[in-house]
């Protein structure tokens, strides 16, 4: 690396030589540095999970976070702990805004200008809520990557206001899928399972608005105790008045934060759900519209929702069970949160190679 | 507490309510939870409830958001208006080789070539066509037999392509013919012009040698067949669609109609009740039939071809159409059957010499003496006179279900539309109750058919009906793919 291009870069090294000088810190498992040496981790342990290009944050007290994995294509820009919502099912509880966190993202987005990105996730908390700062990294994304595909995950409230829907638009460029959470047909349970009022109304006109500027809209539905029963309407709901959507997800629930807190209230087996699944996805599938279920294992999916079942969870927290590695699906299944506090390890099945459960023949 | 969103209701089937929101949304209940719908006594919690507040019959607190999604499905349905005219059919001759007994009137002798349009005719049509805002013009050659006129098919295809590449529009062709006289020099140049085929078949020989027969009264259909795979051979297999026509001869034996189309290797099959105008009065006794027989014998066919799809992929058009506009949240142009009428709005008939009317049954008038309904002559008239003129303004605003006697107040008025044209040749007036019409009588049966069908919820004839729907054969799991 020439020396002018060091200061903005990290140096990983077994050992600190000359050839360390220069660099905005280091990061190696060998000795402290000299005097000339930058600011840095010594001594650390498991380097190997850091690679050539991704971007990380060094910590006085020792740390080291990989904000952007060089070769992943799960990252993320965090950008607020801030929502408007207070979901009974929120991974990461909301807590007021911290500064630092947008600035953490801007530096991310510092660090990748130039670079070639495949793929770039906006999320939170609720990015929306940061809003004209939130608009200027949504208009970063887009316009110093042209090539990414940009992701904002959002519970699509704000978007009710038809300015900020359009400024939303701008910012985008056109080519941003803005996904959106929607966890009922029915506006009260919506509601409840997000903790605030008028969240549904705000999130449903928010999605007309985005439409209507033609941007692109994901559909999410986190399943619960709350909503299962519903998951079919739910279906005819998104097809009869949102079917312009460009993607529909019902999704698992990652059991922590918020989750944990309300596990007796909101936590439903993939079991009990499984056959309302089935109904929903092939209500959405029949109809025509494209549709996939995340976070679900395969062998808690009924034989007709198996098609749809994607290999969701990103990968730093996505485990198995020690009954998956007799499994012959293993390599097509979600697995697990490594996150979650609770897993339902007792109702898993390991498919056998012999057995002619295969359903996916008649579904091509 | 909750309030009503506007709705209308039907019994069907018999104890069982079925309401449709004003967008096309349904939904059944019971008869006593119906009542303690509309009663606001209904058990709020109730999956009854819930369902209701889903599919936008009823809210609660403020109706904003729900009459924006009525209002953005309500849209969406109309939207075929903002295409205008899209589809026009050019009777390019009156004269036939063929002389079926349901056509008497309407075809002329082989060699009566006063009969044929011109080309400068069919050029001042193509003109026009492309006048209009529709992006898709179709232009449909009809005749008598157009083959018979074929260079001013050729020359207007020819003219249409070089208007459309002006334009930016993408034009699209059919041919309606007979087929017993096509020669593979036409052949392929529809092929080259990519022209599709609509031909007509009404079932086995039998069938088919009853009612369409050559002028000198012998049979058609060894020929038609020989014909019919020629086309295919050289437009390949699926560029041939054949139409039926129901007659008196053929209403029961819909059976062995359907087969023959399975035979001839054709898509599907579109069962078309006998069009009553056009032949002479003794014919319409033999060929004839009321409106509810048609309903028996259709919902029967149906029946059958729902069977059929066990191992083979069969659609019946019509039940496609109209399960699509039940089901889905699309619009679905069909121009003999929406509100406002497509009477000249959708669709618009131009005769051999220019003349232009807003449908067939319009067209076939004028040659029984009634002009009422003429628009104008594109020789003479402008785009703006004959469209955008008083007629057709009056015409289009008296032909909406909305505002039909009893069908404004009818359960399937989302569904069903008005034929004008229709209306006018059974009572002098344009628009009149629909009450004991057979126009209704036939729509609402079959609605009342297909609903029946709905209501018992059989994943197998669901999947077949979502199949035909989206042109997706893979949602039925079949014997002859596993
Ligand atoms: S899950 Fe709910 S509370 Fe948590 S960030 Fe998303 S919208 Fe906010
Ligand atoms: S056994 Fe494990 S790997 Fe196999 S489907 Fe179940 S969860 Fe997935
Ligand atoms: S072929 Fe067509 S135009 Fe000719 S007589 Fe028969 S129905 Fe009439
Ligand atoms: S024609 Fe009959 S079925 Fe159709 S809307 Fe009118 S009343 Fe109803």
């Amino acid at each position: 690396m020439p020396f002018y291009r060091r200061s903005g870069r990290i140096r990983l090294a077994d050992t600190l030589g000359f050839d360390c000088l220069g660099y905005a810190g280091y990061l190696t498992e060998g000795m402290k540095g000299g005097l000339l040496h930058p600011d840095g981790i010594y001594a650390a342990s498991g380097t190997e999970g850091v690679e050539e290009g991704d971007i990380v944050m060094l910590t006085s007290d020792g740390t080291v976070t990989v904000l952007w994995g060089a070769n992943s294509s799960q990252n993320s820009l965090f950008v607020t702990k801030a929502c408007n919502c207070d979901c009974l099912m929120c991974p990461q509880p909301p807590a007021i805004h911290d500064p630092q966190d947008l600035v953490r993202a801007e530096k991310v987005l510092d660090c990748l200008r130039s670079r070639s990105v495949k793929q770039i996730c906006i999320t939170g908390g609720e990015p929306t809520v940061l809003g004209a700062r939130f608009l200027k990294v949504l208009e970063r994304c887009s316009r110093e990557h042209p090539e990414a595909a940009v992701n904002v995950l959002t519970n699509g409230k704000l978007f009710s206001d038809p300015e900020f829907a359009g400024k939303t638009a701008s910012a985008s460029n056109g080519k941003a899928l803005f996904c959106v959470s929607l966890h009922s047909d029915i506006d009260t349970v919506h509601d409840r399972l997000v903790g605030a009022r008028g969240s549904y109304a705000a999130a449903q006109a928010g999605i007309y608005n985005l439409a209507k500027l033609g941007c692109a809209v994901e559909i999410r539905h986190v399943i619960s105790k709350g909503n299962f029963n519903r998951l079919k309407r739910f279906s005819e709901q998104m097809y009869s008045y949102f079917p312009f959507c460009a993607h529909y997800a019902f999704m698992g629930m990652e059991i922590c934060g918020q989750a944990f807190k309300n596990f007796d209230e909101i936590n439903v087996s993939p079991l009990e759900y499984r056959d309302c699944l089935e109904e929903a996805v092939m209500s959405m599938y029949r109809a025509g519209l494209p549709v996939s279920v995340y976070n679900v294992p395969l062998c808690l999916c009924s034989e007709k929702t198996r098609p749809f079942a994607r290999q969701s969870i990103s990968s730093w927290k996505n485990i198995f069970m020690s009954q998956c590695e007799e499994c012959s699906k293993k390599d097509k299944c979600a697995g697990f949160f490594g996150t979650s506090a609770f897993l339902p390890g007792d109702l898993v099945r390991p498919f056998r190679e012999d057995a002619c459960d295969d359903s996916s023949a008649c579904w091509g | 507490m909750y309030s009503l969103l506007p709705f209308q209701f039907g019994r069907v089937p018999a104890r069982n309510v079925l309401v449709v929101n004003e967008c096309g949304d349904h939904y059944f209940l019971a008869e006593e939870v119906f009542s303690s719908f509309i009663e606001h006594r209904m058990d709020e919690s109730s999956d009854e409830f819930l369902d209701l507040k889903s599919k936008l019959f009823l809210y609660q607190d403020d109706p904003e958001l729900s009459l924006q999604k009525i209002a953005a499905r309500y849209r969406t349905r109309k939207s075929f208006l903002r295409e205008f005219t899209s589809l026009h059919m050019l009777v390019v001759t009156l004269r036939c080789n063929q002389r079926c007994d349901y056509c008497q009137a309407s075809s002329a002798d082989e060699g009566a070539s006063q009969f044929d349009m011109t080309s400068e005719t069919a050029f001042k049509i193509v003109d026009m066509v492309f006048r209009s805002p529709s992006r898709h013009p179709k232009i449909e050659f009809q005749g008598g037999e157009p083959l018979l006129n074929w260079t001013v098919i050729r020359d207007t295809v020819k003219y249409a392509e070089r208007k459309a590449t002006e334009t930016g529009k993408e034009a699209s062709f059919v041919v309606c013919t007979n087929l017993t006289a096509v020669t593979l020099d036409q052949l392929s140049f529809l092929r080259d012009h990519r022209v599709s085929i609509s031909t007509s078949l009404d079932g086995p020989q039998c069938l088919h040698d009853m009612c369409r027969k050559t002028r000198q009264g012998g049979a058609t259909h060894a020929g038609f067949e020989s014909k019919l795979e020629l086309a295919r051979g050289v437009l390949g297999n699926g560029s041939v669609n054949a139409l039926m026509t129901t007659t008196a001869h053929t209403l029961g034996r819909m059976g062995e109609v359907t087969d023959e189309y399975l035979r001839l290797g054709m898509n599907g099959i579109f069962i078309r009740s006998l069009n009553p105008y056009g032949f002479a009065a003794e014919d319409a006794r033999t060929l004839g039939y009321a409106s509810e027989s048609f309903v028996d014998c259709y919902l029967k066919s149906l029946e059958y071809i729902f069977e059929l799809n066990r191992n083979v992929y069969f659609p019946e058009y019509f039940a496609s159409l109209l399960f699509s506009r039940i089901l889905t949240p699309y619009p679905t142009g069909f121009v003999d059957l929406q509100s406002p009428s497509g009477c000249g709005i959708s669709g618009a008939i131009y005769d051999y010499d220019g003349s232009v009317f807003p449908s067939d049954e319009a067209r076939m008038l004028a040659r029984m003496g009634d002009r009422h309904f003429f628009l104008g002559n594109v020789l003479n008239d402008s785009f703006e006179d004959i469209f955008a003129g008083k007629k057709l303004r009056a015409l289009t605003a008296g032909a909406c279900v909305e505002t039909t006697p009893c069908c404004a107040r009818c359960v399937y008025q989302a569904f069903c539309g008005t034929d004008p044209v229709r209306n006018y040749l059974e009572t002098g007036d344009e628009l009149r109750s629909m009450e004991c019409s057979p126009f209704c009588a036939k729509h609402k049966g079959v609605f009342n058919g297909l609903f029946r069908i709905l209501k018992e919820n059989d994943p197998f004839k669901l999947d077949v009906i979502w199949s035909w729907i989206t042109k997706n054969r893979f949602l039925v799991e079949r014997h002859e793919n596993c």
